[in-house]
C-alpha cells in the first residue's frame, strides 16, 4: 500500500545528502595560516600549500579544507580525481555536500588532547586536537577487510602512539550520521552522545568537489532559494486574503444587520422628514415673504426721495439669484454716468441695505444703463398697508 | 512542516518550482484583485449606511422637537383658508377684478410643485399688463393680505415705455398650500 503523498509533512525534515567518502582515498596535511586571514586569504594559502605538497596539479585533484575563522592552522584533504569512478560521482550530483568522513568529526567540541578515532572498514581514522578548534593531526591506517579485533587494536595503538599523548580518547564505530536539517545555517552529525556541528560557511569548504560545478550548484541552490521565498510569500498572501475574506463575510452580515435596522426605521424617519419640511415650508410662508414693491419704495424713497431724477428705473426683478427673497435687482438708465455713483452711495446709507453691487451694462444710444443688484438685511423691510 | 515542504520544494525539477511559484502568483494576482474590487464596494456600501443611519439617527432624536413643531406651525394656517389650484387660480381673477384689473390680466395654469400626503403646494405665473400704478398698489396689498396662504414667489415690475410714470407690467409667480384633510 502506498504511502500518503503527504507523509513527508508527517515525517519531519529528512537529513541532509551527504554523501562521505572514505578516507583512505584521501591524504590529509595541517597547513599553517597567517594570523588574521580572511576566508579567502586561507583559501589562496591552503590552496597554494597544496600545490607545493601535492604530485598532481590542482585541477585533477578533489579537494577541501577544514578552516575557522580566526585559526592559525588548517586541516587540507586531497584526492587524485581518477581514483573515483564516474558511477561514484553519479551520486553526488545532488549532495549537498561530498566529503572525506574524518571530516564528519571536524566540528566537535573537545577538551585540549582529544583523539578521536573512527573506524570503517578498509581502516581506522584518527583525529587529534592539541587544543580546541582545528585538529592538529588527521591519521589514517588500512585495515585488510580480513583483520581480526586484535589487529584493530594493534593498529588502533600506533595511531594513538603516533597522535602523542591524549588525555581524551573517543572511539567511533561509524562515521556519525547527519541530523534531520533544522537550519541552513549549520550541518549537525550525531553518533551517540557525540556532537559535531558545522556552521555553513565551514561546512562548504569541505566540500571536495570541482569548485566550478560547486558554484555552479551553489548558484542554483540560491535561485532555488529565491523560488522558494516567492512561493512561500504567495503561499502567505494567499492565507492572509483568505483570512481577509472571512472579515469581509463577517463584515457583510454586519452591514446587513444595518440595512436591515436603515429599512426597519425608514418609515417613521420618512414621516418625520415629511413633518419637518411641513413645518419649514408653513414657516416659510409665515415669516419669510417676498415684498418686492416695499424694496423698490425703500430705494427710491418716499416721493423718489433718495433717487436722482435723472436716473431712469427701466425694470425691476426679484429674482437675480434664484429663491433669495432679499435681494432685488434695478434696472436703471441715465445720460449722466456720474449720478449712478450717486444713488449707489445713497443706497449704501440706508439701514436696512447689507450689500450693493453696479454693474455696467451695454446699451444703445447715448443713455447708460446699470444693473443695480442690492442685498437687504433679512427681516429689515416689513409688509406695508400702503405702498 | 515548512521546513519539510521547503525540502520536498528545493527537491523538484526547476520547471517544477516554477510552475508551483507562476501557479501561486496568478492565483494570488486574480483572487486580490477580486477581492480588492469587492472590498471596494463594500467600504463604499458601509460608509453609505452609516451616514444615512447617522442621518436616522439625527431624526429620530428631534422626533418629539420636529413633531412639536409641525403641530405649532400647522396651527398657525386654517385648513379651509388654504388654497388648491383651482382656487389659486380664481382668486388671483377674483382680486384683479376687484381691483379693476381683470381686462390686463393673463394667467397660466397652476403646477404642483410638491405634495408630501400632508400638504400640497401648487405655484402659478400670471402677468398684469399696462397696469395703472393705484390699481396695481391696490391689487399687491390685497395679494399681501392673502399671506401665507398666498406667497408671491417672484415679480417682474416693468414701466410701460409709452408712459413709464403711470404704467407699469407686473409678472409674478404665486404659490398657493392646500393641507389635505
Amino acid at each position: 500500500m502506498c504511502a500518503s503523498p503527504l507523509s513527508f509533512l508527517r515525517s519531519g525534515p529528512p537529513p541532509p545528502k551527504i554523501v562521505l567518502l572514505p578516507d583512505g582515498l584521501f591524504f590529509t596535511r595541517v597547513v599553517v595560516i597567517s594570523a588574521g586571514a580572511t576566508a579567502a586569504d586561507a583559501a589562496a594559502q591552503i590552496e597554494l600549500a597544496l600545490e607545493a605538497a601535492s604530485p598532481f596539479p590542482l585541477s585533477q585533484l578533489y579537494h577541501g579544507w577544514f578552516w575557522t575563522p580566526g585559526a592559525e592552522q588548517a586541516v587540507v584533504f586531497a584526492a587524485y580525481r581518477r581514483r573515483f569512478t564516474s558511477e561514484q560521482m553519479a551520486a553526488w550530483a545532488d549532495a549537498e555536500l561530498v566529503m572525506p568522513a574524518c571530516a564528519a568529526l571536524f566540528g566537535a567540541t573537545v577538551e585540549p588532547a582529544t583523539t578521536i578515532v573512527l573506524a570503517a572498514a578498509d581502516g581506522l581514522t584518527a583525529v587529534h586536537w592539541e587544543t580546541p578548534g582545528v585538529p592538529s593531526r588527521v591519521v589514517f591506517k588500512p585495515l585488510d577487510p580480513e583483520a581480526t579485533d586484535d589487529d584493530r587494536a594493534r593498529v588502533r595503538e600506533e595511531l594513538l602512539r603516533a597522535m602523542g599523548g591524549s588525555k581524551v580518547v573517543l572511539d567511533l564505530p561509524a562515521p556519525p550520521a547527519a541530523d534531520p536539517a533544522q537550519s541552513d545555517r549549520e550541518v549537525v552529525f550525531r553518533s551517540g552522545d557525540f556532537v559535531s556541528r558545522l556552521p555553513a560557511p565551514v561546512a562548504s569548504a569541505l566540500d571536495v568537489r570541482d569548485k566550478a560545478d560547486l558554484a555552479a550548484l551553489r548558484a542554483a541552490r540560491h535561485r532555488d532559494v529565491v523560488l522558494w521565498r516567492v512561493a512561500l510569500g504567495c503561499a502567505a498572501a494567499l492565507l492572509l486574503l483568505g483570512l481577509a475574506e472571512i472579515g469581509v463575510i463577517a463584515g457583510g452580515s454586519w452591514q446587513n444587520t444595518r440595512i436591515a435596522v436603515q429599512k426597519a426605521r425608514a418609515p417613521l424617519v420618512e414621516k418625520i422628514k415629511a413633518s419637518q419640511s411641513l413645518a419649514n415650508l408653513i414657516d416659510d410662508l409665515v415669516n419669510k415673504r417676498l415684498l418686492p414693491l416695499e424694496m423698490v419704495t425703500t430705494l427710491v424713497g418716499l416721493d423718489n426721495k433718495w433717487k436722482p431724477d435723472d436716473i431712469t428705473i427701466t425694470r425691476v426683478d426679484t429674482s437675480p439669484n434664484t429663491d433669495e427673497i432679499y435681494t432685488l435687482l434695478l434696472e436703471v438708465q441715465t445720460a449722466n454716468g456720474s449720478l449712478i455713483n450717486v444713488y449707489e452711495s445713497q443706497i449704501r446709507k440706508l439701514p436696512e441695505c447689507e450689500d450693493v453691487k453696479v454693474t455696467a451694462k451695454p446699451s444703445p444710444g447715448n443713455r447708460l444703463t446699470f444693473s443695480v443688484v442690492v442685498t437687504f438685511k433679512p427681516g429689515a423691510i416689513k409688509a406695508a398697508t400702503h405702498v | 512542516m515548512i521546513r519539510s515542504l521547503r525540502i520536498y520544494f528545493l527537491g523538484l525539477a526547476l520547471r517544477e518550482k516554477l510552475l508551483v511559484v507562476a501557479i501561486l502568483a496568478i492565483g494570488v494576482m486574480i483572487w486580490a484583485s477580486n477581492f480588492s474590487d469587492r472590498t471596494g464596494r463594500f467600504w463604499r456600501a458601509q460608509r453609505t449606511t452609516t451616514a444615512a443611519l447617522k442621518e436616522q439617527d439625527v431624526y429620530l432624536n428631534n422626533q418629539a422637537k420636529i413633531e412639536a413643531g409641525a403641530k405649532t406651525a400647522a396651527a398657525r394656517l386654517v385648513p379651509s383658508e388654504t388654497l388648491n389650484a383651482t382656487r389659486l387660480f380664481t382668486t388671483i381673477q377674483q382680486i384683479a377684478n376687484e381691483c379693476g384689473l381683470n381686462s390686463n390680466l393673463r394667467e397660466e395654469q397652476p403646477t404642483q410643485v410638491m405634495s408630501n400626503g400632508q400638504l400640497t403646494v401648487n405655484a402659478m405665473r400670471f402677468t398684469i399688463s399696462n397696469a395703472d400704478w393705484p390699481a396695481l398698489e391696490k391689487f399687491y396689498l390685497a395679494l399681501n393680505q392673502r399671506s401665507p396662504y398666498i406667497a408671491l414667489k417672484s415679480a417682474q415690475l416693468v414701466p410701460n415705455r409709452a408712459n413709464p410714470a403711470q404704467q407699469l407690467t407686473f409678472i409674478a409667480t404665486v404659490s398657493a398650500v392646500e393641507i389635505l384633510p
